[in-house]
């Protein structure tokens, strides 16, 4: 070889050299199933947005969020603002005692893990009504300190903006109606409800502003809350206690316990309207602990302090109906999914362990108080909890974590609907 | 009511400062210290130019002068680079700049050409590197100056006929800046750990801004042997010595930057634990104090150290032909000395974080081609690995793997006069890092969120006398 020879070979070698360079590479998320949609999902909302369960809510429930779901079947970036253990508050551990996690009381709170998040994914804040989406300064606003710690100052509508969202999911308005059915001085109390007008102008200012981020989006229907296990209605404990309901045996209730008749159905009672009464099971079941425990006690539901009137059942009932068909409209004027979660409901409370009787005191052999008449069984020792079945967690509003995955398939079923995405379900 | 009482940690006050960034070799080191060696991708260990260069890639090469040597020349340095989150797929690019880098070189042969003496004057190590101030990882650093300006007296002798041997002594003056806004999440709202975080302030509030900038000085020195075993074959070796250079008057300037939250009521700073009820809380007035008169973040003064590595490179040269020539140099730089930083101020106290620089190595091949008597063609190639470990692979010095090519030309315009010209593009690996923290004193890997990529295009001209 001649030195000319080699010293081309180097210099034709040189440039094959740059091969040795080993680039490493991006590591981005796998979004092939919705086509890169969700490269920026933005959960809006309240407390079932938020992963609030047993009237708690910690790392452990936030990350059953149906949202949460969704974002991992879709294979999406996704933050939450984790609150450390036990929660904020914690959940119940036992709800008749209202015992939570941890030892922790109802006004505890753990405050935030310190995560640096790029974006924030769920900006849902528990407790949120309409007007709490989009912002926290209005006089009719009522920021808690789940909103500090979730927005940091924000509001939603903000936060979602931060995120610069490609697809947002909104699910407000629950509050706008709950917090009536659970007043603890007037259950259904009308002044609780959110007017449909003030409703209809607080949502489209929130669907503005997502719409305006380009955003792709689902907006969710508020929940029929006269269907949850949070309230029983009147002929439920009256048929209970009588045994006279077709298909509704004798639910074993103390004798020192009375369901007056004004809770019965209009057939069997002429005049009663038991079945647009609606009784809190923090009342109900309050009243069958002090009757099992020998006091003697009557559910009469003519108090409007104690139950939800049929005035006021039908005031929220219209508020929901209200809500919805706006939403809807909202949504076909976008061309956005329209999600209706209340099919849901219905279904969880006709499944074969509840049949309806919520709370399940029927369907006990022992009602889940000390001391409490057991049928000749062993009469428990110690608290135990009321159950509101597979979809309910035990403050009997807030779903479980089987219940979220239902509501992540409903939504991934309308998003794949409506965007051509091929989002898998969670399934059970 | 929690107590609020913010304690500020400028840890990546820390990590960030005295870095330089978008260096042009390993770890912040500079190479191109001449047009006619860069031409040649940085190979002269075995045989320097003569345009007194030599003075840095050999000082035994000053002694194979013949007259009096004086060259002035300068390096344009344009780096380009980009940070793309792995997240959210936002790439955020290096500000566009172009640095230059000078050098300066005399050489006297005495004795008869038997010796000689120099003076050098270049900068082995610094640049600057700038993000834009909205840049995510600026909690690490947007932007970072150094100048490392070596000063040079050296000495030569020959050995026989056959080898050489130089020495110098280097005195370095350094200037460094680096500016970074603070960020508030990370910071303690109410002691002993509760942090703003923990509060619900989301990670990328920036609430402050820092300028801190300082110079200090440095003495090390440098040799080099040159020895031709063979006709027509020499061979090279130079060591230059690790500097360690005290910063003792850096002054941080630091200022608040609004940011407008108002925390709603009922939050967790001012709500009655009993009742969680509480007034709204503007951020901002909460923080106020910390800036003022006596607060931990007003302007203060600061030292730290920076040590600048140790450089051995061996190479061959080889005179293939009377017109050709091709050369080899093989590098070993001591990054393992910037395996921490250590900041003392006087307010904030002193912080420390790790780097874990490695050991690293590079290989440069070029040659050189005499078109004619007066004009000389160069090319070649270099690439080296990474100094910087996975871990610390940070906006502040995102450095890697690179290879780089080099052409350049010489020609003589006088017979005293020489000019030589150069280009050199280098490519660095892209390379996996990160903008944050973490949360974390020391990061992992598990930390790195991103992809950096890096290249840069130099061009280069030295003026040389002869007289």
């Amino acid at each position: 070889m001649t030195y000319r020879t080699l010293a081309a070979s180097l210099l034709v070698a040189l440039p094959l050299m740059a091969g040795c360079r080993q680039d490493e590479r991006l590591a981005p998320p796998d979004l092939s199933n919705n086509s890169g949609m969700l490269a920026h999902y933005v959960a809006m909302g309240n407390s079932i947005t938020a992963g609030f369960q047993s009237a708690g809510i910690n790392d452990s429930t936030q990350r059953q969020s149906y949202a949460a779901v969704f974002a991992r079947q879709a294979g999406a970036p996704y933050f939450y603002p984790s609150l450390n253990m036990p929660g904020c508050p914690a959940p119940f551990t036992v709800n008749t005692t209202q015992a939570r996690l941890g030892g922790a009381t109802a006004g505890g709170c753990a405050l935030r893990a310190p995560n640096q998040l790029p974006f924030l994914s769920n900006v849902a804040v528990p407790g949120a009504h309409a007007i709490d989406g989009l912002t926290n300064t209005d006089p009719a606003s009522g920021p808690n300190i789940l909103t500090s710690l979730v927005l940091g100052g924000r509001s939603q509508v903000t936060a979602m903006q931060a995120a610069q969202p490609t697809f947002v999911t909104v699910w407000l308005g629950n509050n706008d109606v709950l917090g009536a059915l659970t007043s603890s001085t007037n259950p259904g109390d009308p002044a609780l409800v959110t007017s449909i007008a003030a409703f209809q102008a607080t949502y489209k200012a929130i669907i503005d502003s997502v719409a305006a981020t380009g955003a792709s989006a689902a907006l969710f229907a508020v929940a029929d809350v006269t269907v949850i296990p949070y309230s029983t209605s009147g002929t439920i404990y009256w048929c209970l206690k009588t045994g006279v309901c077709p298909g509704v045996p004798a639910g074993g209730f103390p004798p020192t316990f009375t369901v007056s008749n004004n809770c019965a159905p209009g057939a069997a009672v002429p005049g009663a309207k038991g079945d647009s009464i609606l009784v809190p099971w923090t009342v109900g079941v309050t009243k069958l602990s002090a009757a099992a425990a020998g006091s003697p006690q009557t559910l009469d539901c003519s108090i409007d302090a104690q139950v939800v009137t049929p005035l006021e059942y039908k005031t929220m009932r219209d508020a929901v109906v209200g809500y919805n068909a706006f939403i809807a409209a909202q949504a076909a004027a976008h061309s956005w999914p329209y999600v209706d979660p209340n099919p849901t409901l219905a279904a969880a409370k006709a499944e074969p362990a509840v049949a309806g009787q919520y709370p399940k005191v029927a369907v006990f052999p022992c009602l889940p108080f000390p001391g409490a008449p057991c049928g000749g069984k062993t009469t428990p020792t110690s608290p135990a909890n009321v159950l509101f079945g597979t979809y309910f967690s035990l403050d009997g509003v807030h779903p479980t974590a089987e219940a979220h995955r239902v509501l992540a398939d409903t939504l991934i079923s309308a998003v794949n609907r409506a965007y051509g995405t091929s989002i898998p379900f969670a399934g059970p | 009511m929690r107590t609020v009482s913010v304690r500020v940690a400028l840890g990546l006050l820390a990590a960030s400062a005295m870095v330089p960034r978008a260096a042009s070799a390993q770890g912040y080191g500079i190479y191109e210290q001449g047009a006619c060696v860069m031409g040649r991708a940085g190979t002269g260990v075995a045989s320097p130019c003569a345009d007194g260069s030599s003075i840095f890639f050999n000082p035994a090469g000053i002694a194979l002068a013949d007259r009096q040597q004086f060259s002035v020349g300068g390096t344009l340095i344009a780096p380009r680079g980009a940070f793309t989150n792995d997240l959210t797929g936002q790439r955020t690019a290096l500000k566009n700049a172009v640095y230059p880098v000078p050098n300066l070189y005399y050489v006297r042969p005495i004795g008869g050409g038997r010796a000689a003496l120099g003076i050098g004057l270049f900068a082995p190590y610094g640049l600057t590197t700038e993000w834009p101030d909205n840049f995510e990882g600026r909690f690490l650093g947007y932007k970072s100056k150094i100048q490392a300006i070596y000063i040079q007296p050296t000495a030569a002798v020959k050995l026989g006929r056959r080898a050489s041997l130089g020495a110098g002594f280097d005195f370095s003056l350094v200037s460094v800046q680096l500016r970074q806004r603070l960020e508030l999440s990370s910071q303690i709202a109410s002691p002993p750990s509760i942090t703003f975080a923990n509060l619900g302030i989301p990670y990328g509030t920036e609430f402050g801004d820092v300028n801190l900038h300082g110079h200090g000085s440095g003495v090390g020195y440098h040799v080099g042997i040159e020895v031709e075993p063979i006709r027509r074959v020499t061979l090279g070796a130079r060591y230059l010595s690790r500097q360690l250079v005290k910063i003792n008057n850096a002054t941080a300037e630091i200022s608040q930057i609004m940011t407008g939250i108002i925390l709603p009521p009922n939050n967790p700073v001012a709500a009655n634990p009993a009742t969680g009820l509480g007034p709204a809380v503007p951020v901002d007035g909460l923080l106020a104090p910390q800036f003022g008169t006596g607060g931990p973040l007003t302007n203060q003064a600061g030292s730290t150290y920076l040590r600048l590595p140790e450089q051995l490179v061996l190479g061959v040269a080889w005179q293939v032909t009377p017109k050709a020539k091709l050369l080899g140099d093989f590098q070993y730089t001591n990054w393992t000395v910037f395996n921490q930083l250590v900041l003392d101020f006087d307010l904030l106290g002193r912080r420390v974080l790790q780097e874990n620089y490695r050991k690293a190595y590079g290989f440069r091949f070029g040659g050189e081609y005499m078109v004619s008597p007066a004009t000389t063609l160069r090319a070649g190639y270099y690439t080296h690995g990474a100094a910087a470990p996975p871990e610390t692979v940070t906006p502040n010095l995102p450095e890697g793997a690179r290879a780089s090519f080099a052409a350049g030309l010489g020609t003589h315009l006088t017979r005293n006069v020489t000019v030589d010209v150069a280009y050199q593009y280098i490519a660095q690996a892209d390379r996996r890092g990160r903008t944050v923290d973490g949360g974390l004193a020391t990061p992992t890997v598990a930390v790195n969120n991103g992809l950096y990529t890096f290249h840069a295009h130099l061009i280069s001209a030295t003026f040389a006398f002869a007289f």
